[in-house]
This record gives C-alpha cells, structure tokens and sequence, in this order.
C-alpha cells in the first residue's frame, strides 16, 4: 500500500499541492508561536525589553486556541480537499475495486498519502519558520530593539508542528477518503457517473441521525458555554467544541440542502442558456457543487466569528473605557489595540488556510469537468458561453456561500464574545452584538472575485482543447 | 430478479446456465436484453434477489463484499472495451498488479508462466513503457496478459474489440480463443458483435432477460441472422 500511495503522489504532484501549502501554513504559525516563546523568554530573562510578564502569557494562551483553531480548519480544508481529488479518481478506484483490492485497503493507501503530503508541508512549515524567526530576531537585535543574547531557536518542542501537521493531515485524508466506500467495481465496466440528487440525498438521510445529533449536541454545548460564560471565561472550553460538533454537522448535511439552495441563488442569474444551465448544474452534480460551496463556507464563517467578536469586543470595551479618566482610557486602548493586532496575524493563518482551500476545490472542480464542457462544446455551446455558465456558478456559490457563512459566523462570533467577557465586572453580564458592515462588504467583493478567477482561469484551458479531444478524455 | 421498490426491473429471469471449463462462451444480445447483468451476477459484482451462481462448485451469490473482492482478485480476471490500465503503472507493474492488491509475491513458476506470456503476448519489449505510450491493440494485450497472470477460474471479456479498428479486434479474439485452446483458460465473452461472437465455441443468446438461444460455434452470418430474429416484425 505503501508503494502505492508513493506512486499516486510521484504520478500527480499537483493534486496534492494545496494540501501542502495547508500543513505547511499550520505549521509555520506553530513554529513562530514555539519561537516568539522563545525569544521572549530570553529576552526576559536578561531583562530586556519584554520584562513585562503579559505578553508572554496572552501569546501562549491565545496561541494554543488558535493553534486549535487553524488545525480544525486545516482539517476540514484538507478532507475537502481530498474527497475532490478522489472524485476525480473514482474511474480508478473502481478498476482497483473491481481488480480485487478492498475498499478498506485502498484508504488506507490514501490516508499513507495524506501522512506523506503532511509530513512535507510541516517540515517545511517548521524550517521557514525557524529561518524566518532568526532572521526577526536577528534584524530587530541589529536596530538595538533586542539585547544580544544567545537564543536557541533549534529547540525540542519545533517536533510539536510536525507531529500535529502529519496528525492533522492524516485524519483529513482519511476523512476524505469516505467517498472510496460508495464506488462499486461495476462502475469500472463503463463510465462513471457523479451521483444523482437522490442518491446524495439518500445517502444524507442514512446521515441524518448523526448530522441532527451532532447538530444539537453541539447548540447545546455553545449554549451551555455562554451559560457559563456569565460566571467565568472557562464556558469557553464549552463552547468551542460546540462550535465546532455543530459546523461538522453543518458539512454533514450539507450535500442534502446546500444543492436547493444554490439552484435557488441561481435563478436569480437571469434566463440565458448559460444561467439557466448554471442553477441546473447544482442539482444535477450535488456532491460536486456542495463540496466546493463548503470551501467557501468555512472561510466566510472564519472571518464573520472574528468579525464579530472582535467587534462586539472592542465596543463593549470602549463603552467600559468611556467611563474612565483620560489617562487610564490611553492605556486601555493601547492594549486593545495590541490584542486585536495579535488576533489578527492568528485570525489571518486560518484564513490563507481557507483560501488556499477554496482556490484548490473551484480550480479542481472545473478541471474534472472536462468531459461535460467537452459535450457542452459538442452540442454547440460557445466558448463565451461556457464561460458565462461557470461564471455564473460562482456567483450563485458566492451568494449561497456567503449567506451560510454570515449567518453561522455572527452566532459563533457572538457566542464566542458573550462566552469570553461577559463574566468581566466591566462589562457587567450579556450584550448585544456589534457587525463590523466594513468588513463584510470587503468579504462580499473579496470571495467573489476568488470564486470567479479561480474557476475562471481553469475554464480557459479547458474550453481551448477541442469539443472531440474533452469528450475523450477520462 | 434485480432491483426492488417502485422501479422494480427484472432484469433476469430462469436463467440456466452451465459455463464450460476450457471453452469461450459468448454471451449476446440486444441492449437491454440483460446481458450486462448476467455478467455482473456471474462474476460476484452483483447479488441476485434468488438464485444462486456455482463457481467451481463455491456459490458465490451472498458472499459478503470482503469474500466478492477476494474472489475476483484471485478467481476472476476481467478485459474491457475501454482498456482500464492503471496509468501509474509501466506494463509489467499493471500485469503483477493482482499480486500487490493480494499482497503477494508471484512465485518464481509463476514468473516464468508470465515471462512466456510477454513473449507470446508480443510485450518483451514493451515491458517498461506507460500505458498512454501504446496503441490500442498493445493496452488491450496488456490488459489479457494481466487477466491471465493470475490463472483465474475464468475470464470475463465485455466487448473486448468495441475500441478497436477490426484488424486489431480479430487478433485480440484470436489470442483468447488461443488462451483457451493452449492454457485451459475458461472465458466468457460479453458482446453485440456477431463477427467476435464467431471466435466462440458455443454462443448463449439473452432476450429479455431469459436464454433465448443456445448455439454451437457459428459463423457471423448465422449468428446475425439469429440476432435479426429478435427485432419485432415489421
């Protein structure tokens, strides 16, 4: 099996290189958590600059939580990832099913893949952090912020982003590897076929049982959490796998309600040949056209919760800085902005993870769509118009995907801020939520243009061979 | 009887067929006549709602997927019309391919028993070219030398010539009649193909589901005109 996910990965490097640079981004943020540690400490305890004990303390408190944060969403970037790369290869799986391999074996030869690519990313994540964090520390000792001292930036705990990039990889892989069950050998004697609505469907109502309870175990747990969040912050430790039960079973369901949906946002394209076939296209494939809205899901639900919490955060805490002498309100400020700053590097490394993410899955997508543009191109589609209908899916997966997004994010967001600081005698209990609007407009415009250009590009390869050659391709 | 619920369809029905040892059978008949899902029940990949399929006296139909995929690793090899090589693979890995999916090395005998296939196959010296480096007629020679790598109980063929221009798709017939004259080789050819169903020793006709004719070996025209009697007068 060993052999054989070697040479899967020695066939098709590029299938595999947005799970990469996902390890690889994971990584790299451990790393620097590991090596700002570091450097703090032995500038501490020579008694430099950072003397002051707290900032050492937010960084190792609010870096493990968002440690936490990037390798859950690396996880579901990645299983996305390969259960895209798999649907591309199901011809195959079927003629290794049919030729006597076991679908139990041919995961694991996949899952041995998964540990292979997260093991490259992160060793590579761990060594351009580690030549990133001397070259910082070397530059700021050089402009007389940092004192010379030794520091010892190769150290035991760099293990940790390897260990959890292979872990993390390896689980997504296997998780992504759920669809090589549903291929039977006989789809091997002719061509495959994506799933129909009923059969996602079906397969959603077998689910349903475990998206329902994963669903209320999970509002049960967030709302528990911001229960306790009115006495102490620990509620967190509640609410955070609530969190994130409810977004697993959010993907769980989401082949059985994310197709409607986006048929639905698709009429809203007009009645031109290509549109009509757009808002089509999202029934007709609906594993397919789930897959890659949840791509853009987790990225807007990311942004939208940090939006959010930090929004409601910083207005709660300039309404609490009102009431305080000029001098005290300074400092207040000063620390606020410094927390929101360091949140927002940490906030920014899930965020490249699920772009990366989206880019990968549109870009996948269209390129295993080379068939059906192929027959499009038969039947008499123009290239415009091929381009028109992709182009007007990725607006209805911008429409869906950002709905979804927004509305899962402002609970967590809210849930998250309520949990973290109402119990602060400050803040003196619950509060209303705050929406940065600024920051979704620019998301709106931000995740459509990505939509659009990475399916667009792949598009212009795929319509330039001709409708003949794409009709045979396998 | 196959499927169930609303659109239930059955596809088979009394089917009673004893498959030769050492002999090609062909298997015809219209689209949609069954014979697709006689080869699928024949050959373990589909259960039947009764009935029962004897391989070498095993039944087979109920056999859990674990016990199916085994079967066919090891009992059952298969060519197709599109030639299904493993694109990864150079020729000699997609013909050893059944021994690294069974996790076995082949013995030294059976390496001698495949070197003497390459040679009779004409694949000595294409043993370490890619699949998309030949031609249609060498990836389906291929595909025959991995069939038989195994020694397999029997051989399932569904149209093996569909993809090929018809000099190359007689002398892929040619080779599987050769397979069971020289090696004992049972096989069973799936087609609609009147002039490859003429390579076998006996053809088996299905029409709707049930056996409608049982020949001898025969020639193309007596086959066609036996196909022709199936269409609904005019």
């Amino acid at each position: 099996m060993f052999a054989m996910a070697v040479r899967e990965l020695r066939f098709n490097r590029s299938q595999h290189v947005a799970s990469v640079i996902v390890a690889f981004l994971g990584s790299i943020l451990g790393t620097m958590l590991i090596e700002s540690e570091a450097i703090l400490n032995a500038q501490a305890s020579g008694g430099g600059f950072f003397s002051h004990p707290f900032v050492p303390k937010l960084l190792g408190v609010l870096g493990i939580v968002f440690v936490a944060i990037a390798t859950f969403v690396a996880i579901t970037v990645t299983s996305n990832t390969f259960a895209i790369v798999l649907a591309g290869r199901a011809q195959r799986t079927a003629l290794f099913r049919l030729l006597g391999a076991t679908a139990k074996s041919l995961r694991r030869a996949v899952t041995m893949e998964g540990a292979i690519v997260g093991f490259i990313g992160s060793a590579i994540g761990v060594a351009v952090g580690v030549a990133v964090a001397y070259a910082i520390s070397a530059s700021l000792i050089a402009t007389k912020v940092f004192l010379n001292l030794p520091m010892n930036l190769v150290s035991l705990p760099l293990v940790f982003p390897v260990v959890v990039g292979v872990l993390s990889t390896t689980i997504a892989a296997r998780i992504g590897t759920r669809t090589i069950t549903e291929v039977s050998p006989i789809e091997a004697l002719g061509r495959i076929q994506e799933p129909s609505i009923q059969t996602v469907r079906g397969a959603a109502r077998r689910r349903r049982r475990l998206t329902a309870a994963l669903v209320i175990i999970g509002a049960v747990l967030l709302l528990a959490g911001v229960g306790v969040g009115a006495v102490s912050p620990v509620g967190l430790l509640l609410a955070v796998p609530g969190g994130a039960l409810s977004f697993i079973g959010f993907i769980s369901g989401a082949t059985a309600f994310l197709p409607p949906i986006l048929s639905w946002s698709g009429r809203l394209m007009g009645t031109s040949a290509a549109s009509k076939l757009a808002a089509a296209n999202a029934m007709r494939y609906p594993a397919r056209s789930a897959r890659s809205t949840l791509g853009l899901v987790i990225g807007i639900t990311l942004v939208t919760m940090f939006g959010v919490a930090g929004q409601s955060y910083q207005t709660e805490a300039s309404r609490i800085a009102g009431g305080l002498p000029q001098g005290e309100q300074n400092s207040v400020t000063a620390f606020l902005t410094l927390v929101l700053g360091i949140i927002g590097i940490l906030v920014g490394f899930s965020l490249l993870i699920a772009a990366v993410g989206l880019v990968n899955s549109l870009s996948l997508n269209v390129i295993q769509r080379r068939r059906e543009i192929g027959l499009l191109r038969a039947l008499g589609f123009s290239r415009r118009q091929v381009r028109q209908m992709i182009f007007a899916e990725s607006i209805q997966l911008t429409v869906t995907g950002t709905i979804c997004g927004l509305v899962l994010g402002t609970i967590y967001g809210w849930a998250g801020a309520l949990t973290a600081i109402s119990s602060d005698g400050h803040v003196g209990g619950y509060f209303w939520l705050s929406f940065p609007w600024w920051l979704f407009v620019g998301l709106i415009i931000a995740a459509a243009i990505l939509a659009t250009v990475a399916s667009l590009l792949p598009t212009r390869r795929a319509t330039r061979i001709s409708p003949v050659q794409a009709a045979a391709v396998d | 009887m196959y499927g169930d619920g609303e659109g239930r369809v059955q596809a088979l029905n009394g089917i009673d067929l004893d498959i030769r040892r050492g002999q090609m059978t062909a298997i015809m008949g219209p689209s949609g006549s069954g014979k697709s899902t006689l080869m699928h029940v024949l050959a373990g990949l589909d259960g039947a709602t009764s009935g029962s399929v004897l391989l070498d006296g095993t039944e087979i139909t109920g056999l859990d997927d674990d016990a199916r995929t085994l079967l066919r690793r090891r009992e059952i090899g298969f060519v197709f019309q599109a030639f299904n090589l493993v694109p990864t693979l150079d020729v000699m890995g997609n013909i050893l391919l059944p021994f690294e999916l069974d996790g076995t090395k082949p013995t030294a005998e059976r390496l001698t028993w495949i070197e003497s296939l390459l040679t009779n196959l004409g694949l000595q010296s294409l043993r370490g070219r890619r699949p998309y480096e030949l031609s249609g007629g060498q990836q389906q020679r291929v595909a025959i030398a991995r069939a038989l790598a195994m020694k397999p109980t029997l051989i399932f063929a569904d149209e093996p010539t569909g993809a090929l221009d018809s000099r190359t798709g007689r002398e892929v017939l040619e080779l599987l009649t050769q397979a069971t004259r020289e090696y004992q080789q049972s096989v069973i050819l799936v087609t609609h193909d009147p002039v490859a169903a003429s390579y076998a020793d006996r053809v088996v006709f299905i029409a709707d589901g049930r056996i409608a004719h049982d020949v001898p070996r025969s020639d193309a025209q007596t086959l066609s005109s036996l196909i022709l009697s199936f269409e609904p007068k005019a």
